[in-house]
């Protein structure tokens, strides 16, 4: 971080350090005495990391070049010697060292929180506490910013459309998608084993269409056993088997390997557009 | 002054009003579904009742009925309250919309009532659906976190006075800083702050009945009360931490024969509700006449 860089975002880097210390000092000294406190804790770690990526994409993405616009400085920033590709590049670069110091201490406050929260019981972490899965989707909502501000280049108009895109973003890789981003795996007439993320169930007819539970139920009302052939009602139908699609346990490191690099992908993308746009204006200036 | 409020806040006006109409209509659908549900059960039987025909929509329902009161005031905080005087401030337009014309107080009396009524238009059909909808989950049995004491947050008056403290905080820490970006950074830090203090808090506010049991013997709460607290007691009465690898017999002889819990009785959530809608209302109050107090005074001076 160069000194000028320094002297324009410290306020940003600051304030998001002591608000990241802040909340980790609470929920650390935290005393885990009623089911208000404990509940409060659970939802401040479901959402805790997710509203700190936010924070960095809207706050520090979303005004970067939008900033610059809205107030005409950019006008004295680049000219002929200092194009603006090379100040975004500067500038996208020398920020990138804050927000992966802050990413890092968000995912040992938030492990550290778990641990006070479960005490001595043997726990596996959150899917999404994985610490490069943690800092991909945290760069990739900060490039997400900066070019939807490069496009709008209006402060609040880019704050409030990277807000929606990104909380898109985000429900759609992590609530939809993260199943299906490697094919899962298809059990026949078993329990769910533990841990292993579900992606699909319902039965099979004897020509292998599925059918879901809701319509089954229909048929044949009341709980059904595991293996579909020993109940004479599914039999009846023409139901052979049940089906469960996983991803087993031992896949979910793979899975978010996938999705990282997802979203490192994304975020290369994006910053890689805006300079493109940039550049094309420099041309027309 | 109408038209012109418009033209300039029309994104953010069509952005929030978008996301409220988009979450109405989640919220619309599950009262729906929810009550076809209980309208079949109620004919005939239903298996397992209409709890369980819910099934898997609870928890969706359990997660909008949470998250869209405290999103939508942040949302109004942050985009509409934050910008509305620290634009003005940061881009030297208030020497010209202040004019001899306009004076500040009206200008911002005219701007604050037209979003005054915005908000009050989104949050109060909103309140309302989501409240019809709390009702019809109870009716249906369904085990989700709609206890009385669950749903205080959600008594209709309480997600109206929360947006309109939203935007007043924005408004006011927008009149302070009179910078728009940390204007609404710092709107944002501290509309969290205080709604996770109160909301963590609110259960305390009355001095909560304390009721004793042996220790090893489970606690009967009354029906439908909230749990403040639980811990156990020695026998001079000082809350203990309990130790490690000590069972029943252990924990009487080091003089620890009681467990404690703290309970809010069903009777005291009326009362509860209205203070925390009095604390929100009186802080609503009070940054509005300090934000006023600010803008008469930059003119005088400026």
């Amino acid at each position: 971080m160069t000194w000028l860089t320094w002297r324009v975002e410290r306020g940003k880097v600051l304030a998001a350090a002591a608000l990241v210390l802040l909340a980790a000092a609470v929920l650390l000294t935290l005393n885990m005495d009623g089911p208000v406190v404990v509940m409060g804790a659970r939802i401040a770690l479901t959402i805790g990391p997710p509203a700190f990526a936010v924070v960095v994409a809207v706050f520090w993405g979303a005004p970067l070049v939008a900033r610059e616009y809205e107030q005409r400085t950019y006008l004295f920033l680049w000219s002929r010697d200092r194009p603006a590709t090379r100040w975004l590049a500067l500038r996208v670069a020398h920020l990138l060292l804050p927000i992966v110091v802050l990413t890092f201490a968000v995912n040992i406050a938030a492990r550290l929180t778990f641990d006070h929260m479960l005490g001595m019981a043997v726990h596996e972490y959150p899917y999404d506490l994985w610490l490069p899965l943690e800092l991909a989707t945290v760069i990739a909502g900060f490039a997400l910013g900066v070019l939807v501000g490069v496009l709008a280049r209006n402060v609040v108009l880019s704050m409030g459309i990277t807000l929606i895109a990104y909380v898109v973003l985000r429900f759609v890789v992590g609530v939809v998608a993260r199943p299906y981003l490697l094919p899962p795996v298809r059990l026949l007439d078993q329990v769910r084993p533990m841990d292993a993320l579900f992606v699909a169930g319902g039965y099979l007819d004897r020509d292998g269409h599925e059918l879901t539970t809701s319509a089954v139920q229909q048929m044949c009302i009341g709980q059904h056993p595991v293996i579909a052939a020993q109940d004479p009602c599914l039999v009846a139908r023409g139901i052979t088997h049940s089906f469960l699609d996983i991803q087993p346990v031992d896949r979910l490191s793979d899975l978010r390997l996938v999705e990282s690099g997802g979203y490192v992908v994304l975020a290369v993308a994006l910053l890689a557009v805006a300079w493109l746009v940039l550049r094309r204006r420099e041309f027309r200036r | 002054m109408i038209w012109l409020t418009w033209r300039q806040h029309r994104a953010e006006l069509i952005g929030v009003a978008a996301f409220v109409v988009l979450l109405a209509t989640v919220l619309a659908s599950y009262l729906g579904s929810v009550q076809e549900v209980n309208a079949a059960c109620g004919q005939h039987e239903c298996w397992g009742g209409a709890g369980v025909a819910l099934g898997d929509q609870v928890w969706r329902i359990d997660l909008v009925l949470t998250l869209f009161s405290p999103v939508l005031a942040g949302l109004v905080a942050v985009f509409w309250g934050a910008p509305l005087l620290s634009r003005e401030y940061e881009q030297r337009t208030y020497l010209v919309a202040w004019g001899q014309d306009v004076s500040p107080a009206r200008w911002l009396g005219g701007r604050a009532a037209l979003l005054t009524g915005a908000v009050l238009l989104l949050s109060v059909p909103l309140a309302v659906i989501s409240w019809l909808l709390v009702e019809a989950v109870r009716t249906s049995g369904a085990r989700g976190n709609t206890g009385p004491y669950q749903t205080l947050d959600l008594w209709p008056a309480i997600p109206v006075v929360q947006a309109l403290f939203g935007l007043v905080l924005g408004v006011a820490v927008g009149a302070l800083l009179r910078r728009t970006l940390v204007a609404m950074g710092t709107t944002l830090a501290v509309y969290v702050v205080v709604r996770v203090t109160i909301s963590t808090t609110v259960l305390r506010w009355l001095p909560p009945q304390r009721l004793l049991f042996p220790v090893g013997q489970l606690s009967a709460l009354p029906p439908d009360a909230a749990v403040v607290s639980t811990g156990l007691l020695d026998d001079a009465g000082n809350p203990v931490v309990a130790p490690y690898d000590c069972d029943q017999q252990c924990l009487i002889e080091r003089g620890i024969r009681h467990s404690y819990l703290d309970v809010q009785p069903l009777d005291r959530l009326d009362l509860l509700t209205w203070l925390e809608v009095i604390a929100y209302g009186l802080m609503v109050v009070g940054l509005a006449w300090l934000t006023w107090a600010r803008v008469r005074r930059t003119t005088r001076v400026g």
